[in-house]
């Protein structure tokens, strides 16, 4: 019988990515690929039947050569990875390697007679494509939908083989960003947009998101034109999509690349100005309003 | 449109880009301060578009009139005053390709297409509609002419590095002593006076334009001494359909606003466009617009076809202003107290009609023009 | 130096409509452009020839609608167009698309640089490029905001979520870039008016050594639907909007 692979190098995507392996495998031993020591010790515990650590590279993509002959030597049925930016170079690389298909950023998976069925947004979010591939290994990009990880049990043995291939590529550093972000697995997220008038006003949204239990995220302008937030707050199809309890959005008018990226919210309320635009379309709840009026009443509601 | 060929069609997607992207998010501020936009205007030499007509042969885009018209259209959409900025350099280039010789051609366009703005000098306080009484003086002195007079309401006046002037040789000939002149900006005795704090199209710049004992080369005479008045009368035909479609812009931007904002304000559970009364407004506004458009388009055809359009110039002037005079006042209805708030954008379009109906010719100088023309035995 | 800037000619996702009651995909109305992450692209190549004096080879491959994109591509500071028209491109995914520009850029021969967009606006997989550079055997790096050249030396600066890093490789590499990395021109009038002087070369699959069948993809597309929303669409306004919304937010159990 063949394995089923995942590969990651961050922990979190590692174990998101076994527990949806989980439901797919039918008879596969289950392992994990990986490059980073912590990854493989929380894959161990958290779903994998095997791990195999590499070493030696300074970044996860330093592995793809190695991986693609393993991938030649072992025939795995399936190859699933996180869709972050490394993931889906990875992914590329290693199907255009191993000549398979390739589904990117896949929002629904499953398995049946046939083989595997996949769905994935296209045109910014606008339509829903079906899609399969007839070749083995199936490979996918899995777009983070913060599922809960299996819990933990009994660790899984890890496995250890050193990188026998060079990274053309030479890593010159690595510049971290300076605030983490919780958005992923946050249940509530207040999310900012261009009708926010000025920086300092960010605080509106803070004060909300801590009397919710959440956390801030923002449209791309905001990050991207007018720098307000860091990059890893931004949402929508080319960012982070989260799938909330509660998405609550602040002068979001609701571009359809925006709104792709927070489909999974459970539940969408909305405070904007323009009754017509496109978010009122896309939310449970739309507060017709000034947020500067509408912000402070539910700050005072809430403190009540 | 219907009969563009695929590198017209490019064309207006770059003119687009820029009117969106470049000129629309600059336009409020520059109507306020009335401070000229440099940059954006500058972004719109280096895409050409200050320099429409030069011909193919000096190194120009040499674009047809119905193309110039449609760039002016789209432009003064996004903002009618840096539209004005582009297309009074095209004006000023018009006395050239008319009369200019070779050389006199290449001097012009080279200035024009070295990235550098042009005016157009021939309003003087007592010389508005009527050219003939122009006071200026240019007096030959062996091979240079020396040029004295005060212009006035000169579009470009302090932003242009090389004017079209006109000025009498003799004034005792009235009309047939006005003669046309190419005058770099940079020469001694040329100044810029003061600068009209303008009601609409505030993002250009209006000056006096004063020239005491400027001499310039004989050389630099357009055509023949008392040529002026023909050149300037051919020139104003040229540039009549460009100015109807500043106007047709204009009138588009106030009826997109319009709908939008018809679809958005809701007052009594429903959107206002839901109002016949509204509708109503709407449909007139869009009827204008496109016969506006028509006829426009209409006289830029006939020009590109090589027949005679003085008519239907000086007609698509008159209505296509007198249009955007009555979209634009349409539009602030529609908008109500906020159509009269400077917080939004459309009081502007109706300060920036209004001067579609007074220069390059008034709207009652045009319809002498038409009569002059119905009437002809 | 030659670098070949790969651009993609896809459908304005602004004019796609979505039947509300089928769900079907109408595409009628949509006109193709080049996909504005290419822009990017293409702007990146052009300037980094600009500074060292080098050819810019625009590429492409689709059906033989492509042929349009020819004056658009050519009045973005290019010098050249090399493109390859061919039916069975059609519905191409990534794997085949990457297949037919590995043999186009090996018919121009000589690269030094390849420059692609981070992802295509319709489908933005993006695998087209990593793939490229795999079926080529060269270095890869993606997802770059600031590049700079000294010789044969490429530094990238790649924006990845846990922050930036910093990465040194040889030419010739293939580069995919952010739309951050510049900002792409607006095509001048001479520029326009110039394209069709450029040179453009069309490949037939026979031209490349390819066998048209190897290019239909390997991920099958099932089916295409407008995506649902299944939301409750409730506007409160007024004055006493906020409150409403609190009571909600309580019953729904989020505070």
């Amino acid at each position: 019988m063949a394995d089923f692979w995942v590969i990651a190098d961050k922990p979190g995507v590692a174990c998101e990515l076994l527990a949806c392996a989980k439901e797919l495998v039918r008879g596969e031993t289950l392992v994990c690929l990986t490059g980073d020591q912590e990854t493989a010790a929380e894959a161990a515990a958290c779903g994998a039947d095997r791990v195999a650590l590499f070493e030696g590279g300074a970044r996860p993509e330093s592995y793809v050569a190695d991986w693609s002959e393993k991938a030649r030597r072992e025939q795995p049925a399936a190859i699933l990875l996180g869709a972050g930016r490394r993931d889906k170079e990875i992914a590329a690389r290693l199907a255009a390697r191993l000549e398979a298909g390739l589904i990117s950023d896949c929002v629904k998976l499953e398995r049946g007679q046939g083989g595997f069925y996949s769905e994935r947004y296209m045109y910014g979010g606008l339509c829903l494509a079906g899609e399969t591939t007839a070749r083995t290994p199936f490979m996918a990009t899995m777009a983070a939908r913060g599922t809960e990880p299996l819990p933990a049990g009994a660790a899984a043995p890890v496995e250890k083989t050193a990188a026998a291939r060079e990274d053309p590529v030479k890593l010159v550093e690595l510049q971290p960003h300076q605030s983490a972000s919780n958005l992923m697995s946050a249940k509530v997220i207040v999310c900012v947009g261009r009708g926010l008038a000025q920086k300092e006003d960010l605080k509106l949204a803070e004060d909300l998101a801590r009397a919710l239990g959440g956390e801030v995220g923002c449209t791309r302008p905001v990050a991207e034109e007018r720098h307000w937030l860091p990059e890893e707050s931004y949402i929508g199809i080319t960012g982070k999509k989260p799938a909330p309890d509660l998405y609550l959005t602040l002068g979001v008018s609701g571009q359809i690349q925006h709104l792709s990226g927070v489909r999974d919210s459970k539940f969408i309320v909305a405070v904007e100005k323009n009754e017509t635009a496109p978010i009122a379309e896309s939310a449970d709840y739309t507060v017709v309003g000034d947020l500067y009026d509408v912000v402070p009443r539910l700050l005072a509601g809430l403190k009540a | 449109m219907y009969d563009l060929t695929q590198e017209e069609q490019l064309i207006i997607q770059s003119v687009r880009e820029y009117a969106e992207n470049v000129m629309a998010p600059a336009a409020k501020e520059a109507d306020v301060t009335g401070e000229f936009p440099w940059e954006v205007i500058n972004k719109g030499i280096e895409l050409g578009l200050h320099a429409l007509s030069i011909p193919e042969e000096y190194g120009g885009p040499g674009m047809s009139a119905l193309m110039s018209a449609v760039i002016s259209e789209e432009l003064s959409k996004a903002c009618a005053g840096m539209a004005t900025t582009l297309g009074a350099t095209g004006l000023s280039c018009y006395p050239v390709l008319i009369a200019g010789t070779d050389e006199q051609k290449k001097l012009y366009f080279d200035i024009i297409q070295s990235g550098k703005l042009g005016a157009f000098c021939l309003t003087e306080p007592g010389a508005g509609s009527d050219s003939g009484s122009v006071a200026a003086t240019a007096v030959r002195e062996g091979g240079e002419y020396v040029l004295n007079g005060n212009k006035t309401f000169i579009t470009n006046g302090a932003v242009a590095s090389v004017y079209t002037v006109f000025a009498t040789v003799d004034r005792a000939k009235g009309l047939k002593g006005l003669s046309a002149f190419i005058v770099e900006r940079d020469r001694a005795g040329v100044s810029v006076g003061k600068e009209e704090n303008k009601m609409g199209i505030r993002a250009s710049n209006t000056t006096d334009v004063i020239f005491t004992n400027v001499r310039i080369p004989a050389g630099h005479l357009l055509g023949k001494e008392g040529d002026g008045f023909k050149i300037a009368m051919k020139t104003l035909d040229s540039s009549r359909a460009g100015v109807g479609a500043q106007a047709v812009g204009i009138c588009q931007a106030a009826l997109e606003a319009s709908i939008r904002y018809a679809n958005e304000r809701k007052q009594f559970g429903a959107p206002i466009s839901a109002n016949q009364g509204i509708q109503f407004m709407l449909a007139d506004m869009a009827i204008q617009t496109e016969a506006a458009r028509a006829l426009v388009r209409h006289a830029c055809r006939l020009q590109d076809a090589g027949q005679p359009y003085g008519k239907e110039a000086a007609m698509c002037k008159t209505f296509a202003g007198d249009t955007a005079m009555k979209v634009t006042t349409d539009a602030v209805q529609i908008f109500g107290g906020y159509g009269y708030s400077r917080d939004y954008p459309i009081e502007k379009l109706m300060r920036d009609a209004k001067i579609m109906q007074i220069f390059e010719g008034t709207n009652q100088i045009q319809r002498v023009v038409v009569a002059g023309h119905i009437l002809r035995p | 130096m030659k670098i070949i800037v790969c651009y993609k000619w896809t459908l304005d996702e602004a004019d796609i409509r979505v039947d509300a009651a089928t769900r079907a995909v109408l595409k009628e109305r949509a006109k193709y452009r080049i996909s504005p992450y290419d822009r990017n692209a293409v702007e990146c190549g052009v300037r980094l020839a600009g500074k060292s004096g080098g050819e810019v080879v625009a590429l492409s491959v689709g059906t033989a609608e492509l042929g349009n994109s020819a004056k658009d591509i050519l009045s973005r500071g290019v010098t050249r167009l090399a493109w390859l028209g061919c039916q069975e491109l059609e519905d191409a995914d990534a794997a085949g698309t990457a297949r037919a520009l590995a043999a186009a850029a090996r018919k121009i021969g000589d690269y030094d640089l390849i420059v692609c967009g981070e992802g295509s606006s319709d489908s933005y997989s993006q695998q087209t490029g990593p793939r490229l550079a795999e079926l080529l055997d060269i270095p890869v790096v993606t997802c770059a905001s600031e590049i700079s050249l000294d010789g044969s030396r490429l530094t990238v600066k790649r924006k990845l979520e846990e922050g930036f890093e910093i990465t040194e490789t040889t030419l010739p590499a293939l580069i995919t870039v952010l739309p951050d990395i510049n900002e792409p021109r607006i095509p001048g009038l001479k520029e326009i008016l110039g394209a069709s002087k450029k040179p453009a070369e069309r490949f037939s699959a026979e031209d490349l050594g390819l066998d048209p069948e190897t290019l239909k993809p390997l991920a099958r597309r099932d089916s295409l639907l407008g995506t649902a929303t299944d939301r409750r669409r409730i506007v409160l306004k007024g004055e006493g909007a906020a409150a409403e919304l609190l009571t909600i937010l309580k019953q729904e159990g989020f505070c």
